[in-house]
């Protein structure tokens, strides 16, 4: 009986500890994914309307994580498309991150409007 | 004579294990909390170091090359901005909406633990061509911005590398230049290594080009 117990408290433990490294992994590479696209977005933001296309870029960043001196390089991309509406009173601005894990492509949208007034 | 109970060795094995399993526990949880806070650790550096690349991306971005000096050692990037402390763009419509230049920044590596400060420092007024930060009086040199008191905000500690690399592009063709030839370059390549932990070393880096764009 008690060995069932011990079996059942060692083994939950284990398997809390491995989904919980998981979700930390995701959510470091969600984070990063976040602070890009808003900063993406901050960036194109501080250029006047009329520059907006010029300023918009597709980009990539790779982050280097380093674990006792091995290395794992992450890499971002960054895409960025800026649509005008056809009376060219405002600009749609899409910025779209992209990154692999756990062999699956993920997808982070970023979508603001500026208007010419602005 | 049946007795019921237990005897002196079966009790002893019994709180034995139990010891065991314990001690098995809390060593389990001990490092489970550990590796928390590694985790929480190394969240924090990436989150600096991702943040700082941003920003000086943005700010280097929005400046001048005629502006931009870069010092070696001790690593220090400094470069007019045409923004002023609120983040505002200072534009003179009646001179056909050009920039006007208002404050410098500068990105200074110093001290044992690393730390990374970006020091702002307002000019008396805004200029009309982006003003090279060593030619203006006093010059915006180590002197200057070791006086106490300056403005600033510590944007990542635990910092072993900052780099800025002049690069030169030409017809589509990248070349590196010498640290001397800095003012030649149309593009920065910058290199941030963060690094933190004791016994577990635990670091994270990036590099971004940048091409000041006025």
């Amino acid at each position: 009986m008690a060995s069932v117990i011990f079996a059942t408290t060692v083994g939950g433990l284990a398997a809390s500890w491995k989904y919980q490294e998981r979700s930390i992994k995701k959510y470091r590479n969600r984070n990063a994914a976040r602070i890009l696209a808003q900063q993406e977005m901050s960036r194109l933001t501080a250029h006047l309307y009329p520059n907006l296309e010029k300023a918009s870029r597709d980009t990539s960043l790779i982050l280097n994580r380093e674990v006792d001196g091995i290395v794992t390089p992450k890499e971002f991309y960054c895409a960025t498309t800026v649509v005008e509406n056809s009376d060219e009173t405002l600009k749609d601005i899409i910025i779209e991150l992209t990154y692999d894990e756990q062999n699956e492509t993920k997808r982070f949208v970023l979508q603001t409007r500026m208007y010419r007034s602005e | 004579m049946n007795e019921q109970g237990r005897t002196l060795p079966e009790l002893l094995i019994a709180s034995g294990i139990l010891l065991l399993l314990t001690a098995a526990c809390a060593s389990a949880l001990r490092a489970s909390m550990q590796y928390h806070q590694r985790i929480q650790e190394q969240s924090r550096i990436e989150e600096d170091l991702l943040k700082t690349v941003g920003s000086l991306s943005k700010e280097l971005g929005e400046s001048s090359i005629l502006g931009t000096v870069w010092q070696a050692t001790p690593p220090a990037l400094t470069f007019p901005t045409p923004r002023n402390d609120n983040g505002t763009l200072l534009i003179d419509h009646a001179a056909g909406n050009r920039i006007r230049w208002q404050t410098l920044l500068s990105y200074r590596l110093e001290g044992d633990q690393g730390l990374l400060k970006r020091y702002i420092d307002r000019l008396p007024s805004p200029e009309v061509a982006p003003p090279h930060p060593l030619h203006l009086t006093p010059p915006r040199d180590d002197l200057y911005f070791a006086v106490p008191g300056r403005e600033y905000r510590t944007v990542a500690s635990g910092v072993t590398n900052f780099e800025a690399r002049p690069l030169k592009v030409e017809n589509n063709t990248v070349s590196k230049l010498a640290p001397s030839d800095f003012a030649k370059a149309n593009l920065f390549q910058v290199f941030l290594r963060i690094e933190q932990g004791g016994d577990r070393k635990y670091a994270v880096s990036t590099e971004v080009d940048i091409v000041p764009s006025n």
